[in-house]
């Protein structure tokens, strides 16, 4: 014991002799150096005052620059927010319908449509698609290419009185590039089985514009393989591996063109178009042999394509008046399609006569923002505001007759008729967000946002944040808001049912919109909007250039979250006469409370041979708590409650020397809890190692040979015995763990800048 | 107390590069720009800087306290008119208005004022020197036809590791 005090004292001096030191004066450096040193990154996020830099922000922000981007290794944006961002976790499921195509994630506990995402600080569209496990529907962060982003500003507190809508963990800012190096490059990598190869090629190019503007075209394109994970079998005679379990075969094409044009009277027109389009295929349960089938009496193996083009073009002008106010107007319009065919299938009541490929139906959100902004700075005090106007509209298209007809096609029924919809909502916001300068230590913001929806009526909500200087070293600050979360029209409008029989009649199956008699019989009502309050305080210590501690809590009290009502079988008259024998719809059903802390530590060293050393230690703990457990059954709190981890820590560290970038992360995430019926099962803490070793060969061209989770970690089996889901069955492990179940990754990548 | 100790051990460093605050860094290359170049106005004493809708608080005076340009004490002025300008080395102009940015140039047109500023555009509007960040680092922008209008000198050592724009687009 006395042994660790000493050491403990011995520390604190050299800790004390450190923060005392002296700042060599900038003005003592050369030139070259002064050109050659880092500069704070600045964010624009978490108030609508300048971009500042990001520690000194009056709520927890962090920031994703380029070069971070670039020495990652990652070839897609959920993968990168994970690489650096402690509890931002994501989950990528197999044999789960249209989620097998698109990355789910959520960060600090809560959920992706939780999360606000804008790009270059206009809100950023929804996927179609409706999370069925989460009852959820998210951005497609993976939409946008990496190739395309400069940087990327992740604000961890809620900001709906700022930003609107769905700010509730936080707010992702995904800033395009602007005027950046012409770079070309290709990687390629394969999974430690060897499998899910997957090769990507980017490009982008800058052509400079008068007054400092830009025009960009960014292109990506990539193929991913799939993996398989699956276990035997056991339904059919000698057990074999007949399903896919794993990542899905997918192409993705993606076009950015982002550029700004100056005028004489310096009026920036901004405009640019995010394009993907995507087309990715997974495999379905194995059909056993029958030989009572007509086609494919040996067994079948279904396989759901989803074709998704996601488009987003957003058209502005920006400019100042010469008495000092500035003027942002803007217009986004958004796309989100995701359509579904099935191969390798049949419709058992067809038989002999079913076609084996079928259409299943379309899924389609669209969302047009159109916003102005002005913003005046009246001495201490910086004063913005505006008003925003949001057209959504959301479809379904049914599948082919042979796709429903019956019990449906085998793996994916399509889309019926009587899921078709075509819903549309508005909404106007007004808002206000005054930034004062108190003193030079002392700053306060406040920000009033009045929404009003045509669907559910009107929400006001406000924010107040305080930032305190309390020594140069060390910055105080708190915030207290209030949130909201609109019910997606997704979620209002969005139904998927099927046929089944049952007791030797066929009735419908599935999930009906809230406002169907059938559901109303049960107890829906009309969705109201999650309501959430937000508490966090923190602090930031810079004892030097060279250093900085972050610590943030946090507490966040939702109300009425909304989630998928579990299955309940239903006899009430109005269902008889829908022949409804099993029902599910979105309800407004719990109340949580999630509360935290992160703690991030970043450190630089430098050594004699000028090398560098940037480290980051992170730290982040998330807990969340349903409020009302008399309301829901134990699985859906333990699924609210366990089904991520609470533990997450990063050790992120990045060693660059001559023309050499090494960089080695450790990834732990703590044990998290998933039940398969009324068995749970707890899954272990898992640490995972990334490596990236950059070889500069040239100024311009590098070439990188690097993994993830390289020691290849994977998550225990459940402990329950089952045909699908169990150790011994198709899907032995947990469809959704953060560190997935593909396992160890290793890439090779080349780069040429020009 | 061992995560304790671990933090503070994380805490022992010594290093001499580091992240800087921008705003900083301006100001310590507004004073190399202004040791590369020479102009009639340099028998001013001291070296005068005069800066026009400052947004950088006290830093332009913090960081030029106690220090000498070509062997001068600086003066650091504040004006938010360019009316208000008096005899001076270098104008540092904050973002403004087009229409006043014309007024400006007009104003000190022919005085031999080398115009310094973080504005964009700023070069190829008719300012002489840009500062201008890319990637957390700050890069320097110089209209080099009006520098030579102005019968401004400027060393070449600042010249090779900066960007020549050429011409003036107003």
């Amino acid at each position: 014991m006395s042994h660790i005090k000493n050491r403990l004292f011995i520390c604190s001096l050299l800790v004390t002799s450190s923060l005392m030191a002296e700042d060599v004066s900038l003005l003592d450096e050369s030139l070259e150096n002064l050109l050659n040193t880092e500069i704070q990154t600045k964010a624009q996020i978490g108030t609508r005052s300048n971009a500042k830099d990001y520690l000194e922000s009056n709520a927890p922000v962090d920031v994703i620059t380029l070069r971070q981007i670039q020495s990652s290794g990652v070839t897609q944006l959920t993968d990168l927010l994970k690489y650096y961002i402690a509890g931002f976790s994501t989950e990528r499921s197999s044999i789960s319908d249209g989620m097998d195509h698109i990355v789910n994630y959520s960060l600090r506990g809560m959920k992706a449509d939780q999360i606000l995402v804008l790009v270059n600080g206009k809100r950023y569209h929804p996927s179609a698609l409706v999370s069925t496990s989460s009852g959820s529907s998210f951005v497609d962060l993976n939409s946008i290419p990496l190739i395309a982003i400069n940087r990327i500003e992740v604000l961890r507190d809620g900001a709906a009185a700022q930003y609107g809508s769905d700010a509730i963990a936080g707010v992702i800012n995904i800033i395009l590039k602007s005027n950046d190096a012409n770079m070309l490059s290709v990687s390629t990598g394969i999974r430690k089985e060897g499998d899910g190869q997957n090769t990507q090629a980017n490009g982008f190019v800058s052509i400079p514009l008068e007054y400092d503007g830009f025009f960009n075209i960014a292109l990506m394109a990539k193929k991913e393989n799939a993996t398989n994970r699956a276990g035997l079998d056991r339904r059919i005679a000698t057990p074999a591996v007949t399903t896919h379990f794993g990542l899905p075969d997918a192409k993705n094409l993606a076009l950015v063109l982002n550029s700004e044009m100056v005028s004489q009277e310096n009026t920036i027109f901004y405009s640019n178009l995010i394009f993907n389009y995507k087309e990715s295929e997974a495999s379905t349960f194995y059909r056993t042999p029958d030989s009572s089938r007509a086609i494919y009496p040996n067994g079948f193996l279904p396989m759901l394509k989803d074709t998704i083009l996601d488009y987003s073009l957003t058209l502005g002008a920006k400019g100042r008046f010469e008495e000092g106010t500035t003027w942002d107007i803007s217009n986004v319009y958004g796309y989100n399609s995701s359509d579904f065919s099935l191969r390798d299938s049949m419709n058992y009541d067809l038989n002999a006569s079913s076609p084996t490929s079928f259409d299943n139906g379309t899924l389609a959100i669209l969302q047009n923002t159109t916003n102005l902004n002005l913003k005046k700075v009246i001495n201490a005090i910086v004063l913005s505001g505006g008003l925003e106007y949001r057209h959504e509209e959301y479809t379904i298209d049914s599948g082919d007759s042979a796709s429903y007809y019956g019990t449906g096609s085998q793996g994916f029924p399509g889309y019926e008729p009587s899921n078709e919809v075509r819903a549309s909502r508005d909404s106007y916001a007004l808002y206000l967000d005054t930034l004062y300068n108190v003193t030079t230590d002392f700053s306060t913001d406040l920000a009033l946002r009045y929404e009003n929806f045509s669907d559910f009526g009107d929400t006001a909500n406000y924010k107040i944040a305080v930032k305190y200087n309390l020594t140069p070293k060390l910055l105080l600050r708190a915030t207290t808001s209030t949130g909201f979360r609109a019910p997606s029209i997704s979620q209002s409008s969005y139904s998927y049912t099927s046929s089944a029989v049952s007791g030797g009649t066929l009735s419908k199956k599935g999930i009906f919109q809230p406002s169907h008699p059938a559901s109303k019989a049960m107890g829906a009502s009309d969705l109201k909007p999650e309501k959430s309050t937000h508490y966090s305080l923190g602090m930031v210590f810079q004892p030097n250039k060279q250093s900085s501690l972050m610590v943030d809590s946090f507490l966040v009290k939702v109300k009425d979250r909304i989630l998928l009502s579990e299955k309940q079988n239903t006899t009430t008259a109005i269902s008889s006469q829908y022949g409804i024998s099993t029902i599910q719809y979105f309800k407004n059903i719990a109340d949580i409370e999630n509360y935290g802390i992160d703690i991030k530590y970043n450190q630089k060293y430098t050594f004699q041979n000028q090398s560098q050393l940037d480290s980051t230690l992170w730290f982040n703990y998330s807990q969340s708590k349903v409020l009302n457990p008399e309301a829901l059954s134990a699985t859906l709190i333990q699924d609210l409650e366990d089904r991520l981890p609470k533990e997450y820590i990063k050790l992120l560290n990045v060693y660059h020397v001559s023309d050499v970038t090494i960089g080695v992360n450790f990834n732990y995430y703590g044990s998290y809890k998933m039940s398969v019926g009324d068995i749970p099962t707890t899954f272990n803490p898992e640490l995972t190692t990334d490596l990236d070793m950059k070889y500069a060969y040239t100024k311009d061209l590098s070439v990188s040979l690097g993994g993830f989770n390289i020691f290849d970690a994977m998550p225990n089996k459940w402990v329950n015995s089952s045909l699908y889901r169990g150790y011994d069955g198709i899907m032995p492990y947990p469809n959704s763990g953060p560190i997935g179940f593909s396992g160890a990754y290793y890439y090779i990548s080349m780069e040429y800048k020009f | 107390m061992k995560i304790i100790y671990f933090f503070l051990l994380l805490l022992i460093h010594t290093s001499l590069f580091a992240y800087e605050n921008e705003d900083r860094v301006i100001c310590a290359l507004t004073s190399k720009v202004a040791k590369f170049t020479k102009n009639n106005n340099s028998k001013l004493n001291p070296y005068t800087i005069t800066v026009l809708h400052n947004k950088f608080g006290t830093l332009f005076t913090d960081i030029f306290k106690n220090v000498t340009i070509n062997g001068k004490d600086v003066k650091i002025l504040y004006i938010e008119d360019i009316k208000n300008l008096q005899k001076t080395n270098i104008l540092f102009v904050f973002t403004t208005h087009i229409n006043e940015l014309n007024q400006i140039f007009s104003s000190i047109k022919d005085k031999n004022i080398l115009t310094i500023s973080n504005m964009r555009g700023f070069a190829q509007r008719g300012g002489m020197v840009q500062i201008y960040s890319q990637n957390q680092k700050l890069k320097i922008k110089i209209n080099l036809k009006k520098v030579n209008e102005e019968d401004i000198y400027i060393h070449s050592a600042l010249l090779r590791i900066a960007s020549i724009v050429q011409g003036d687009k107003r």
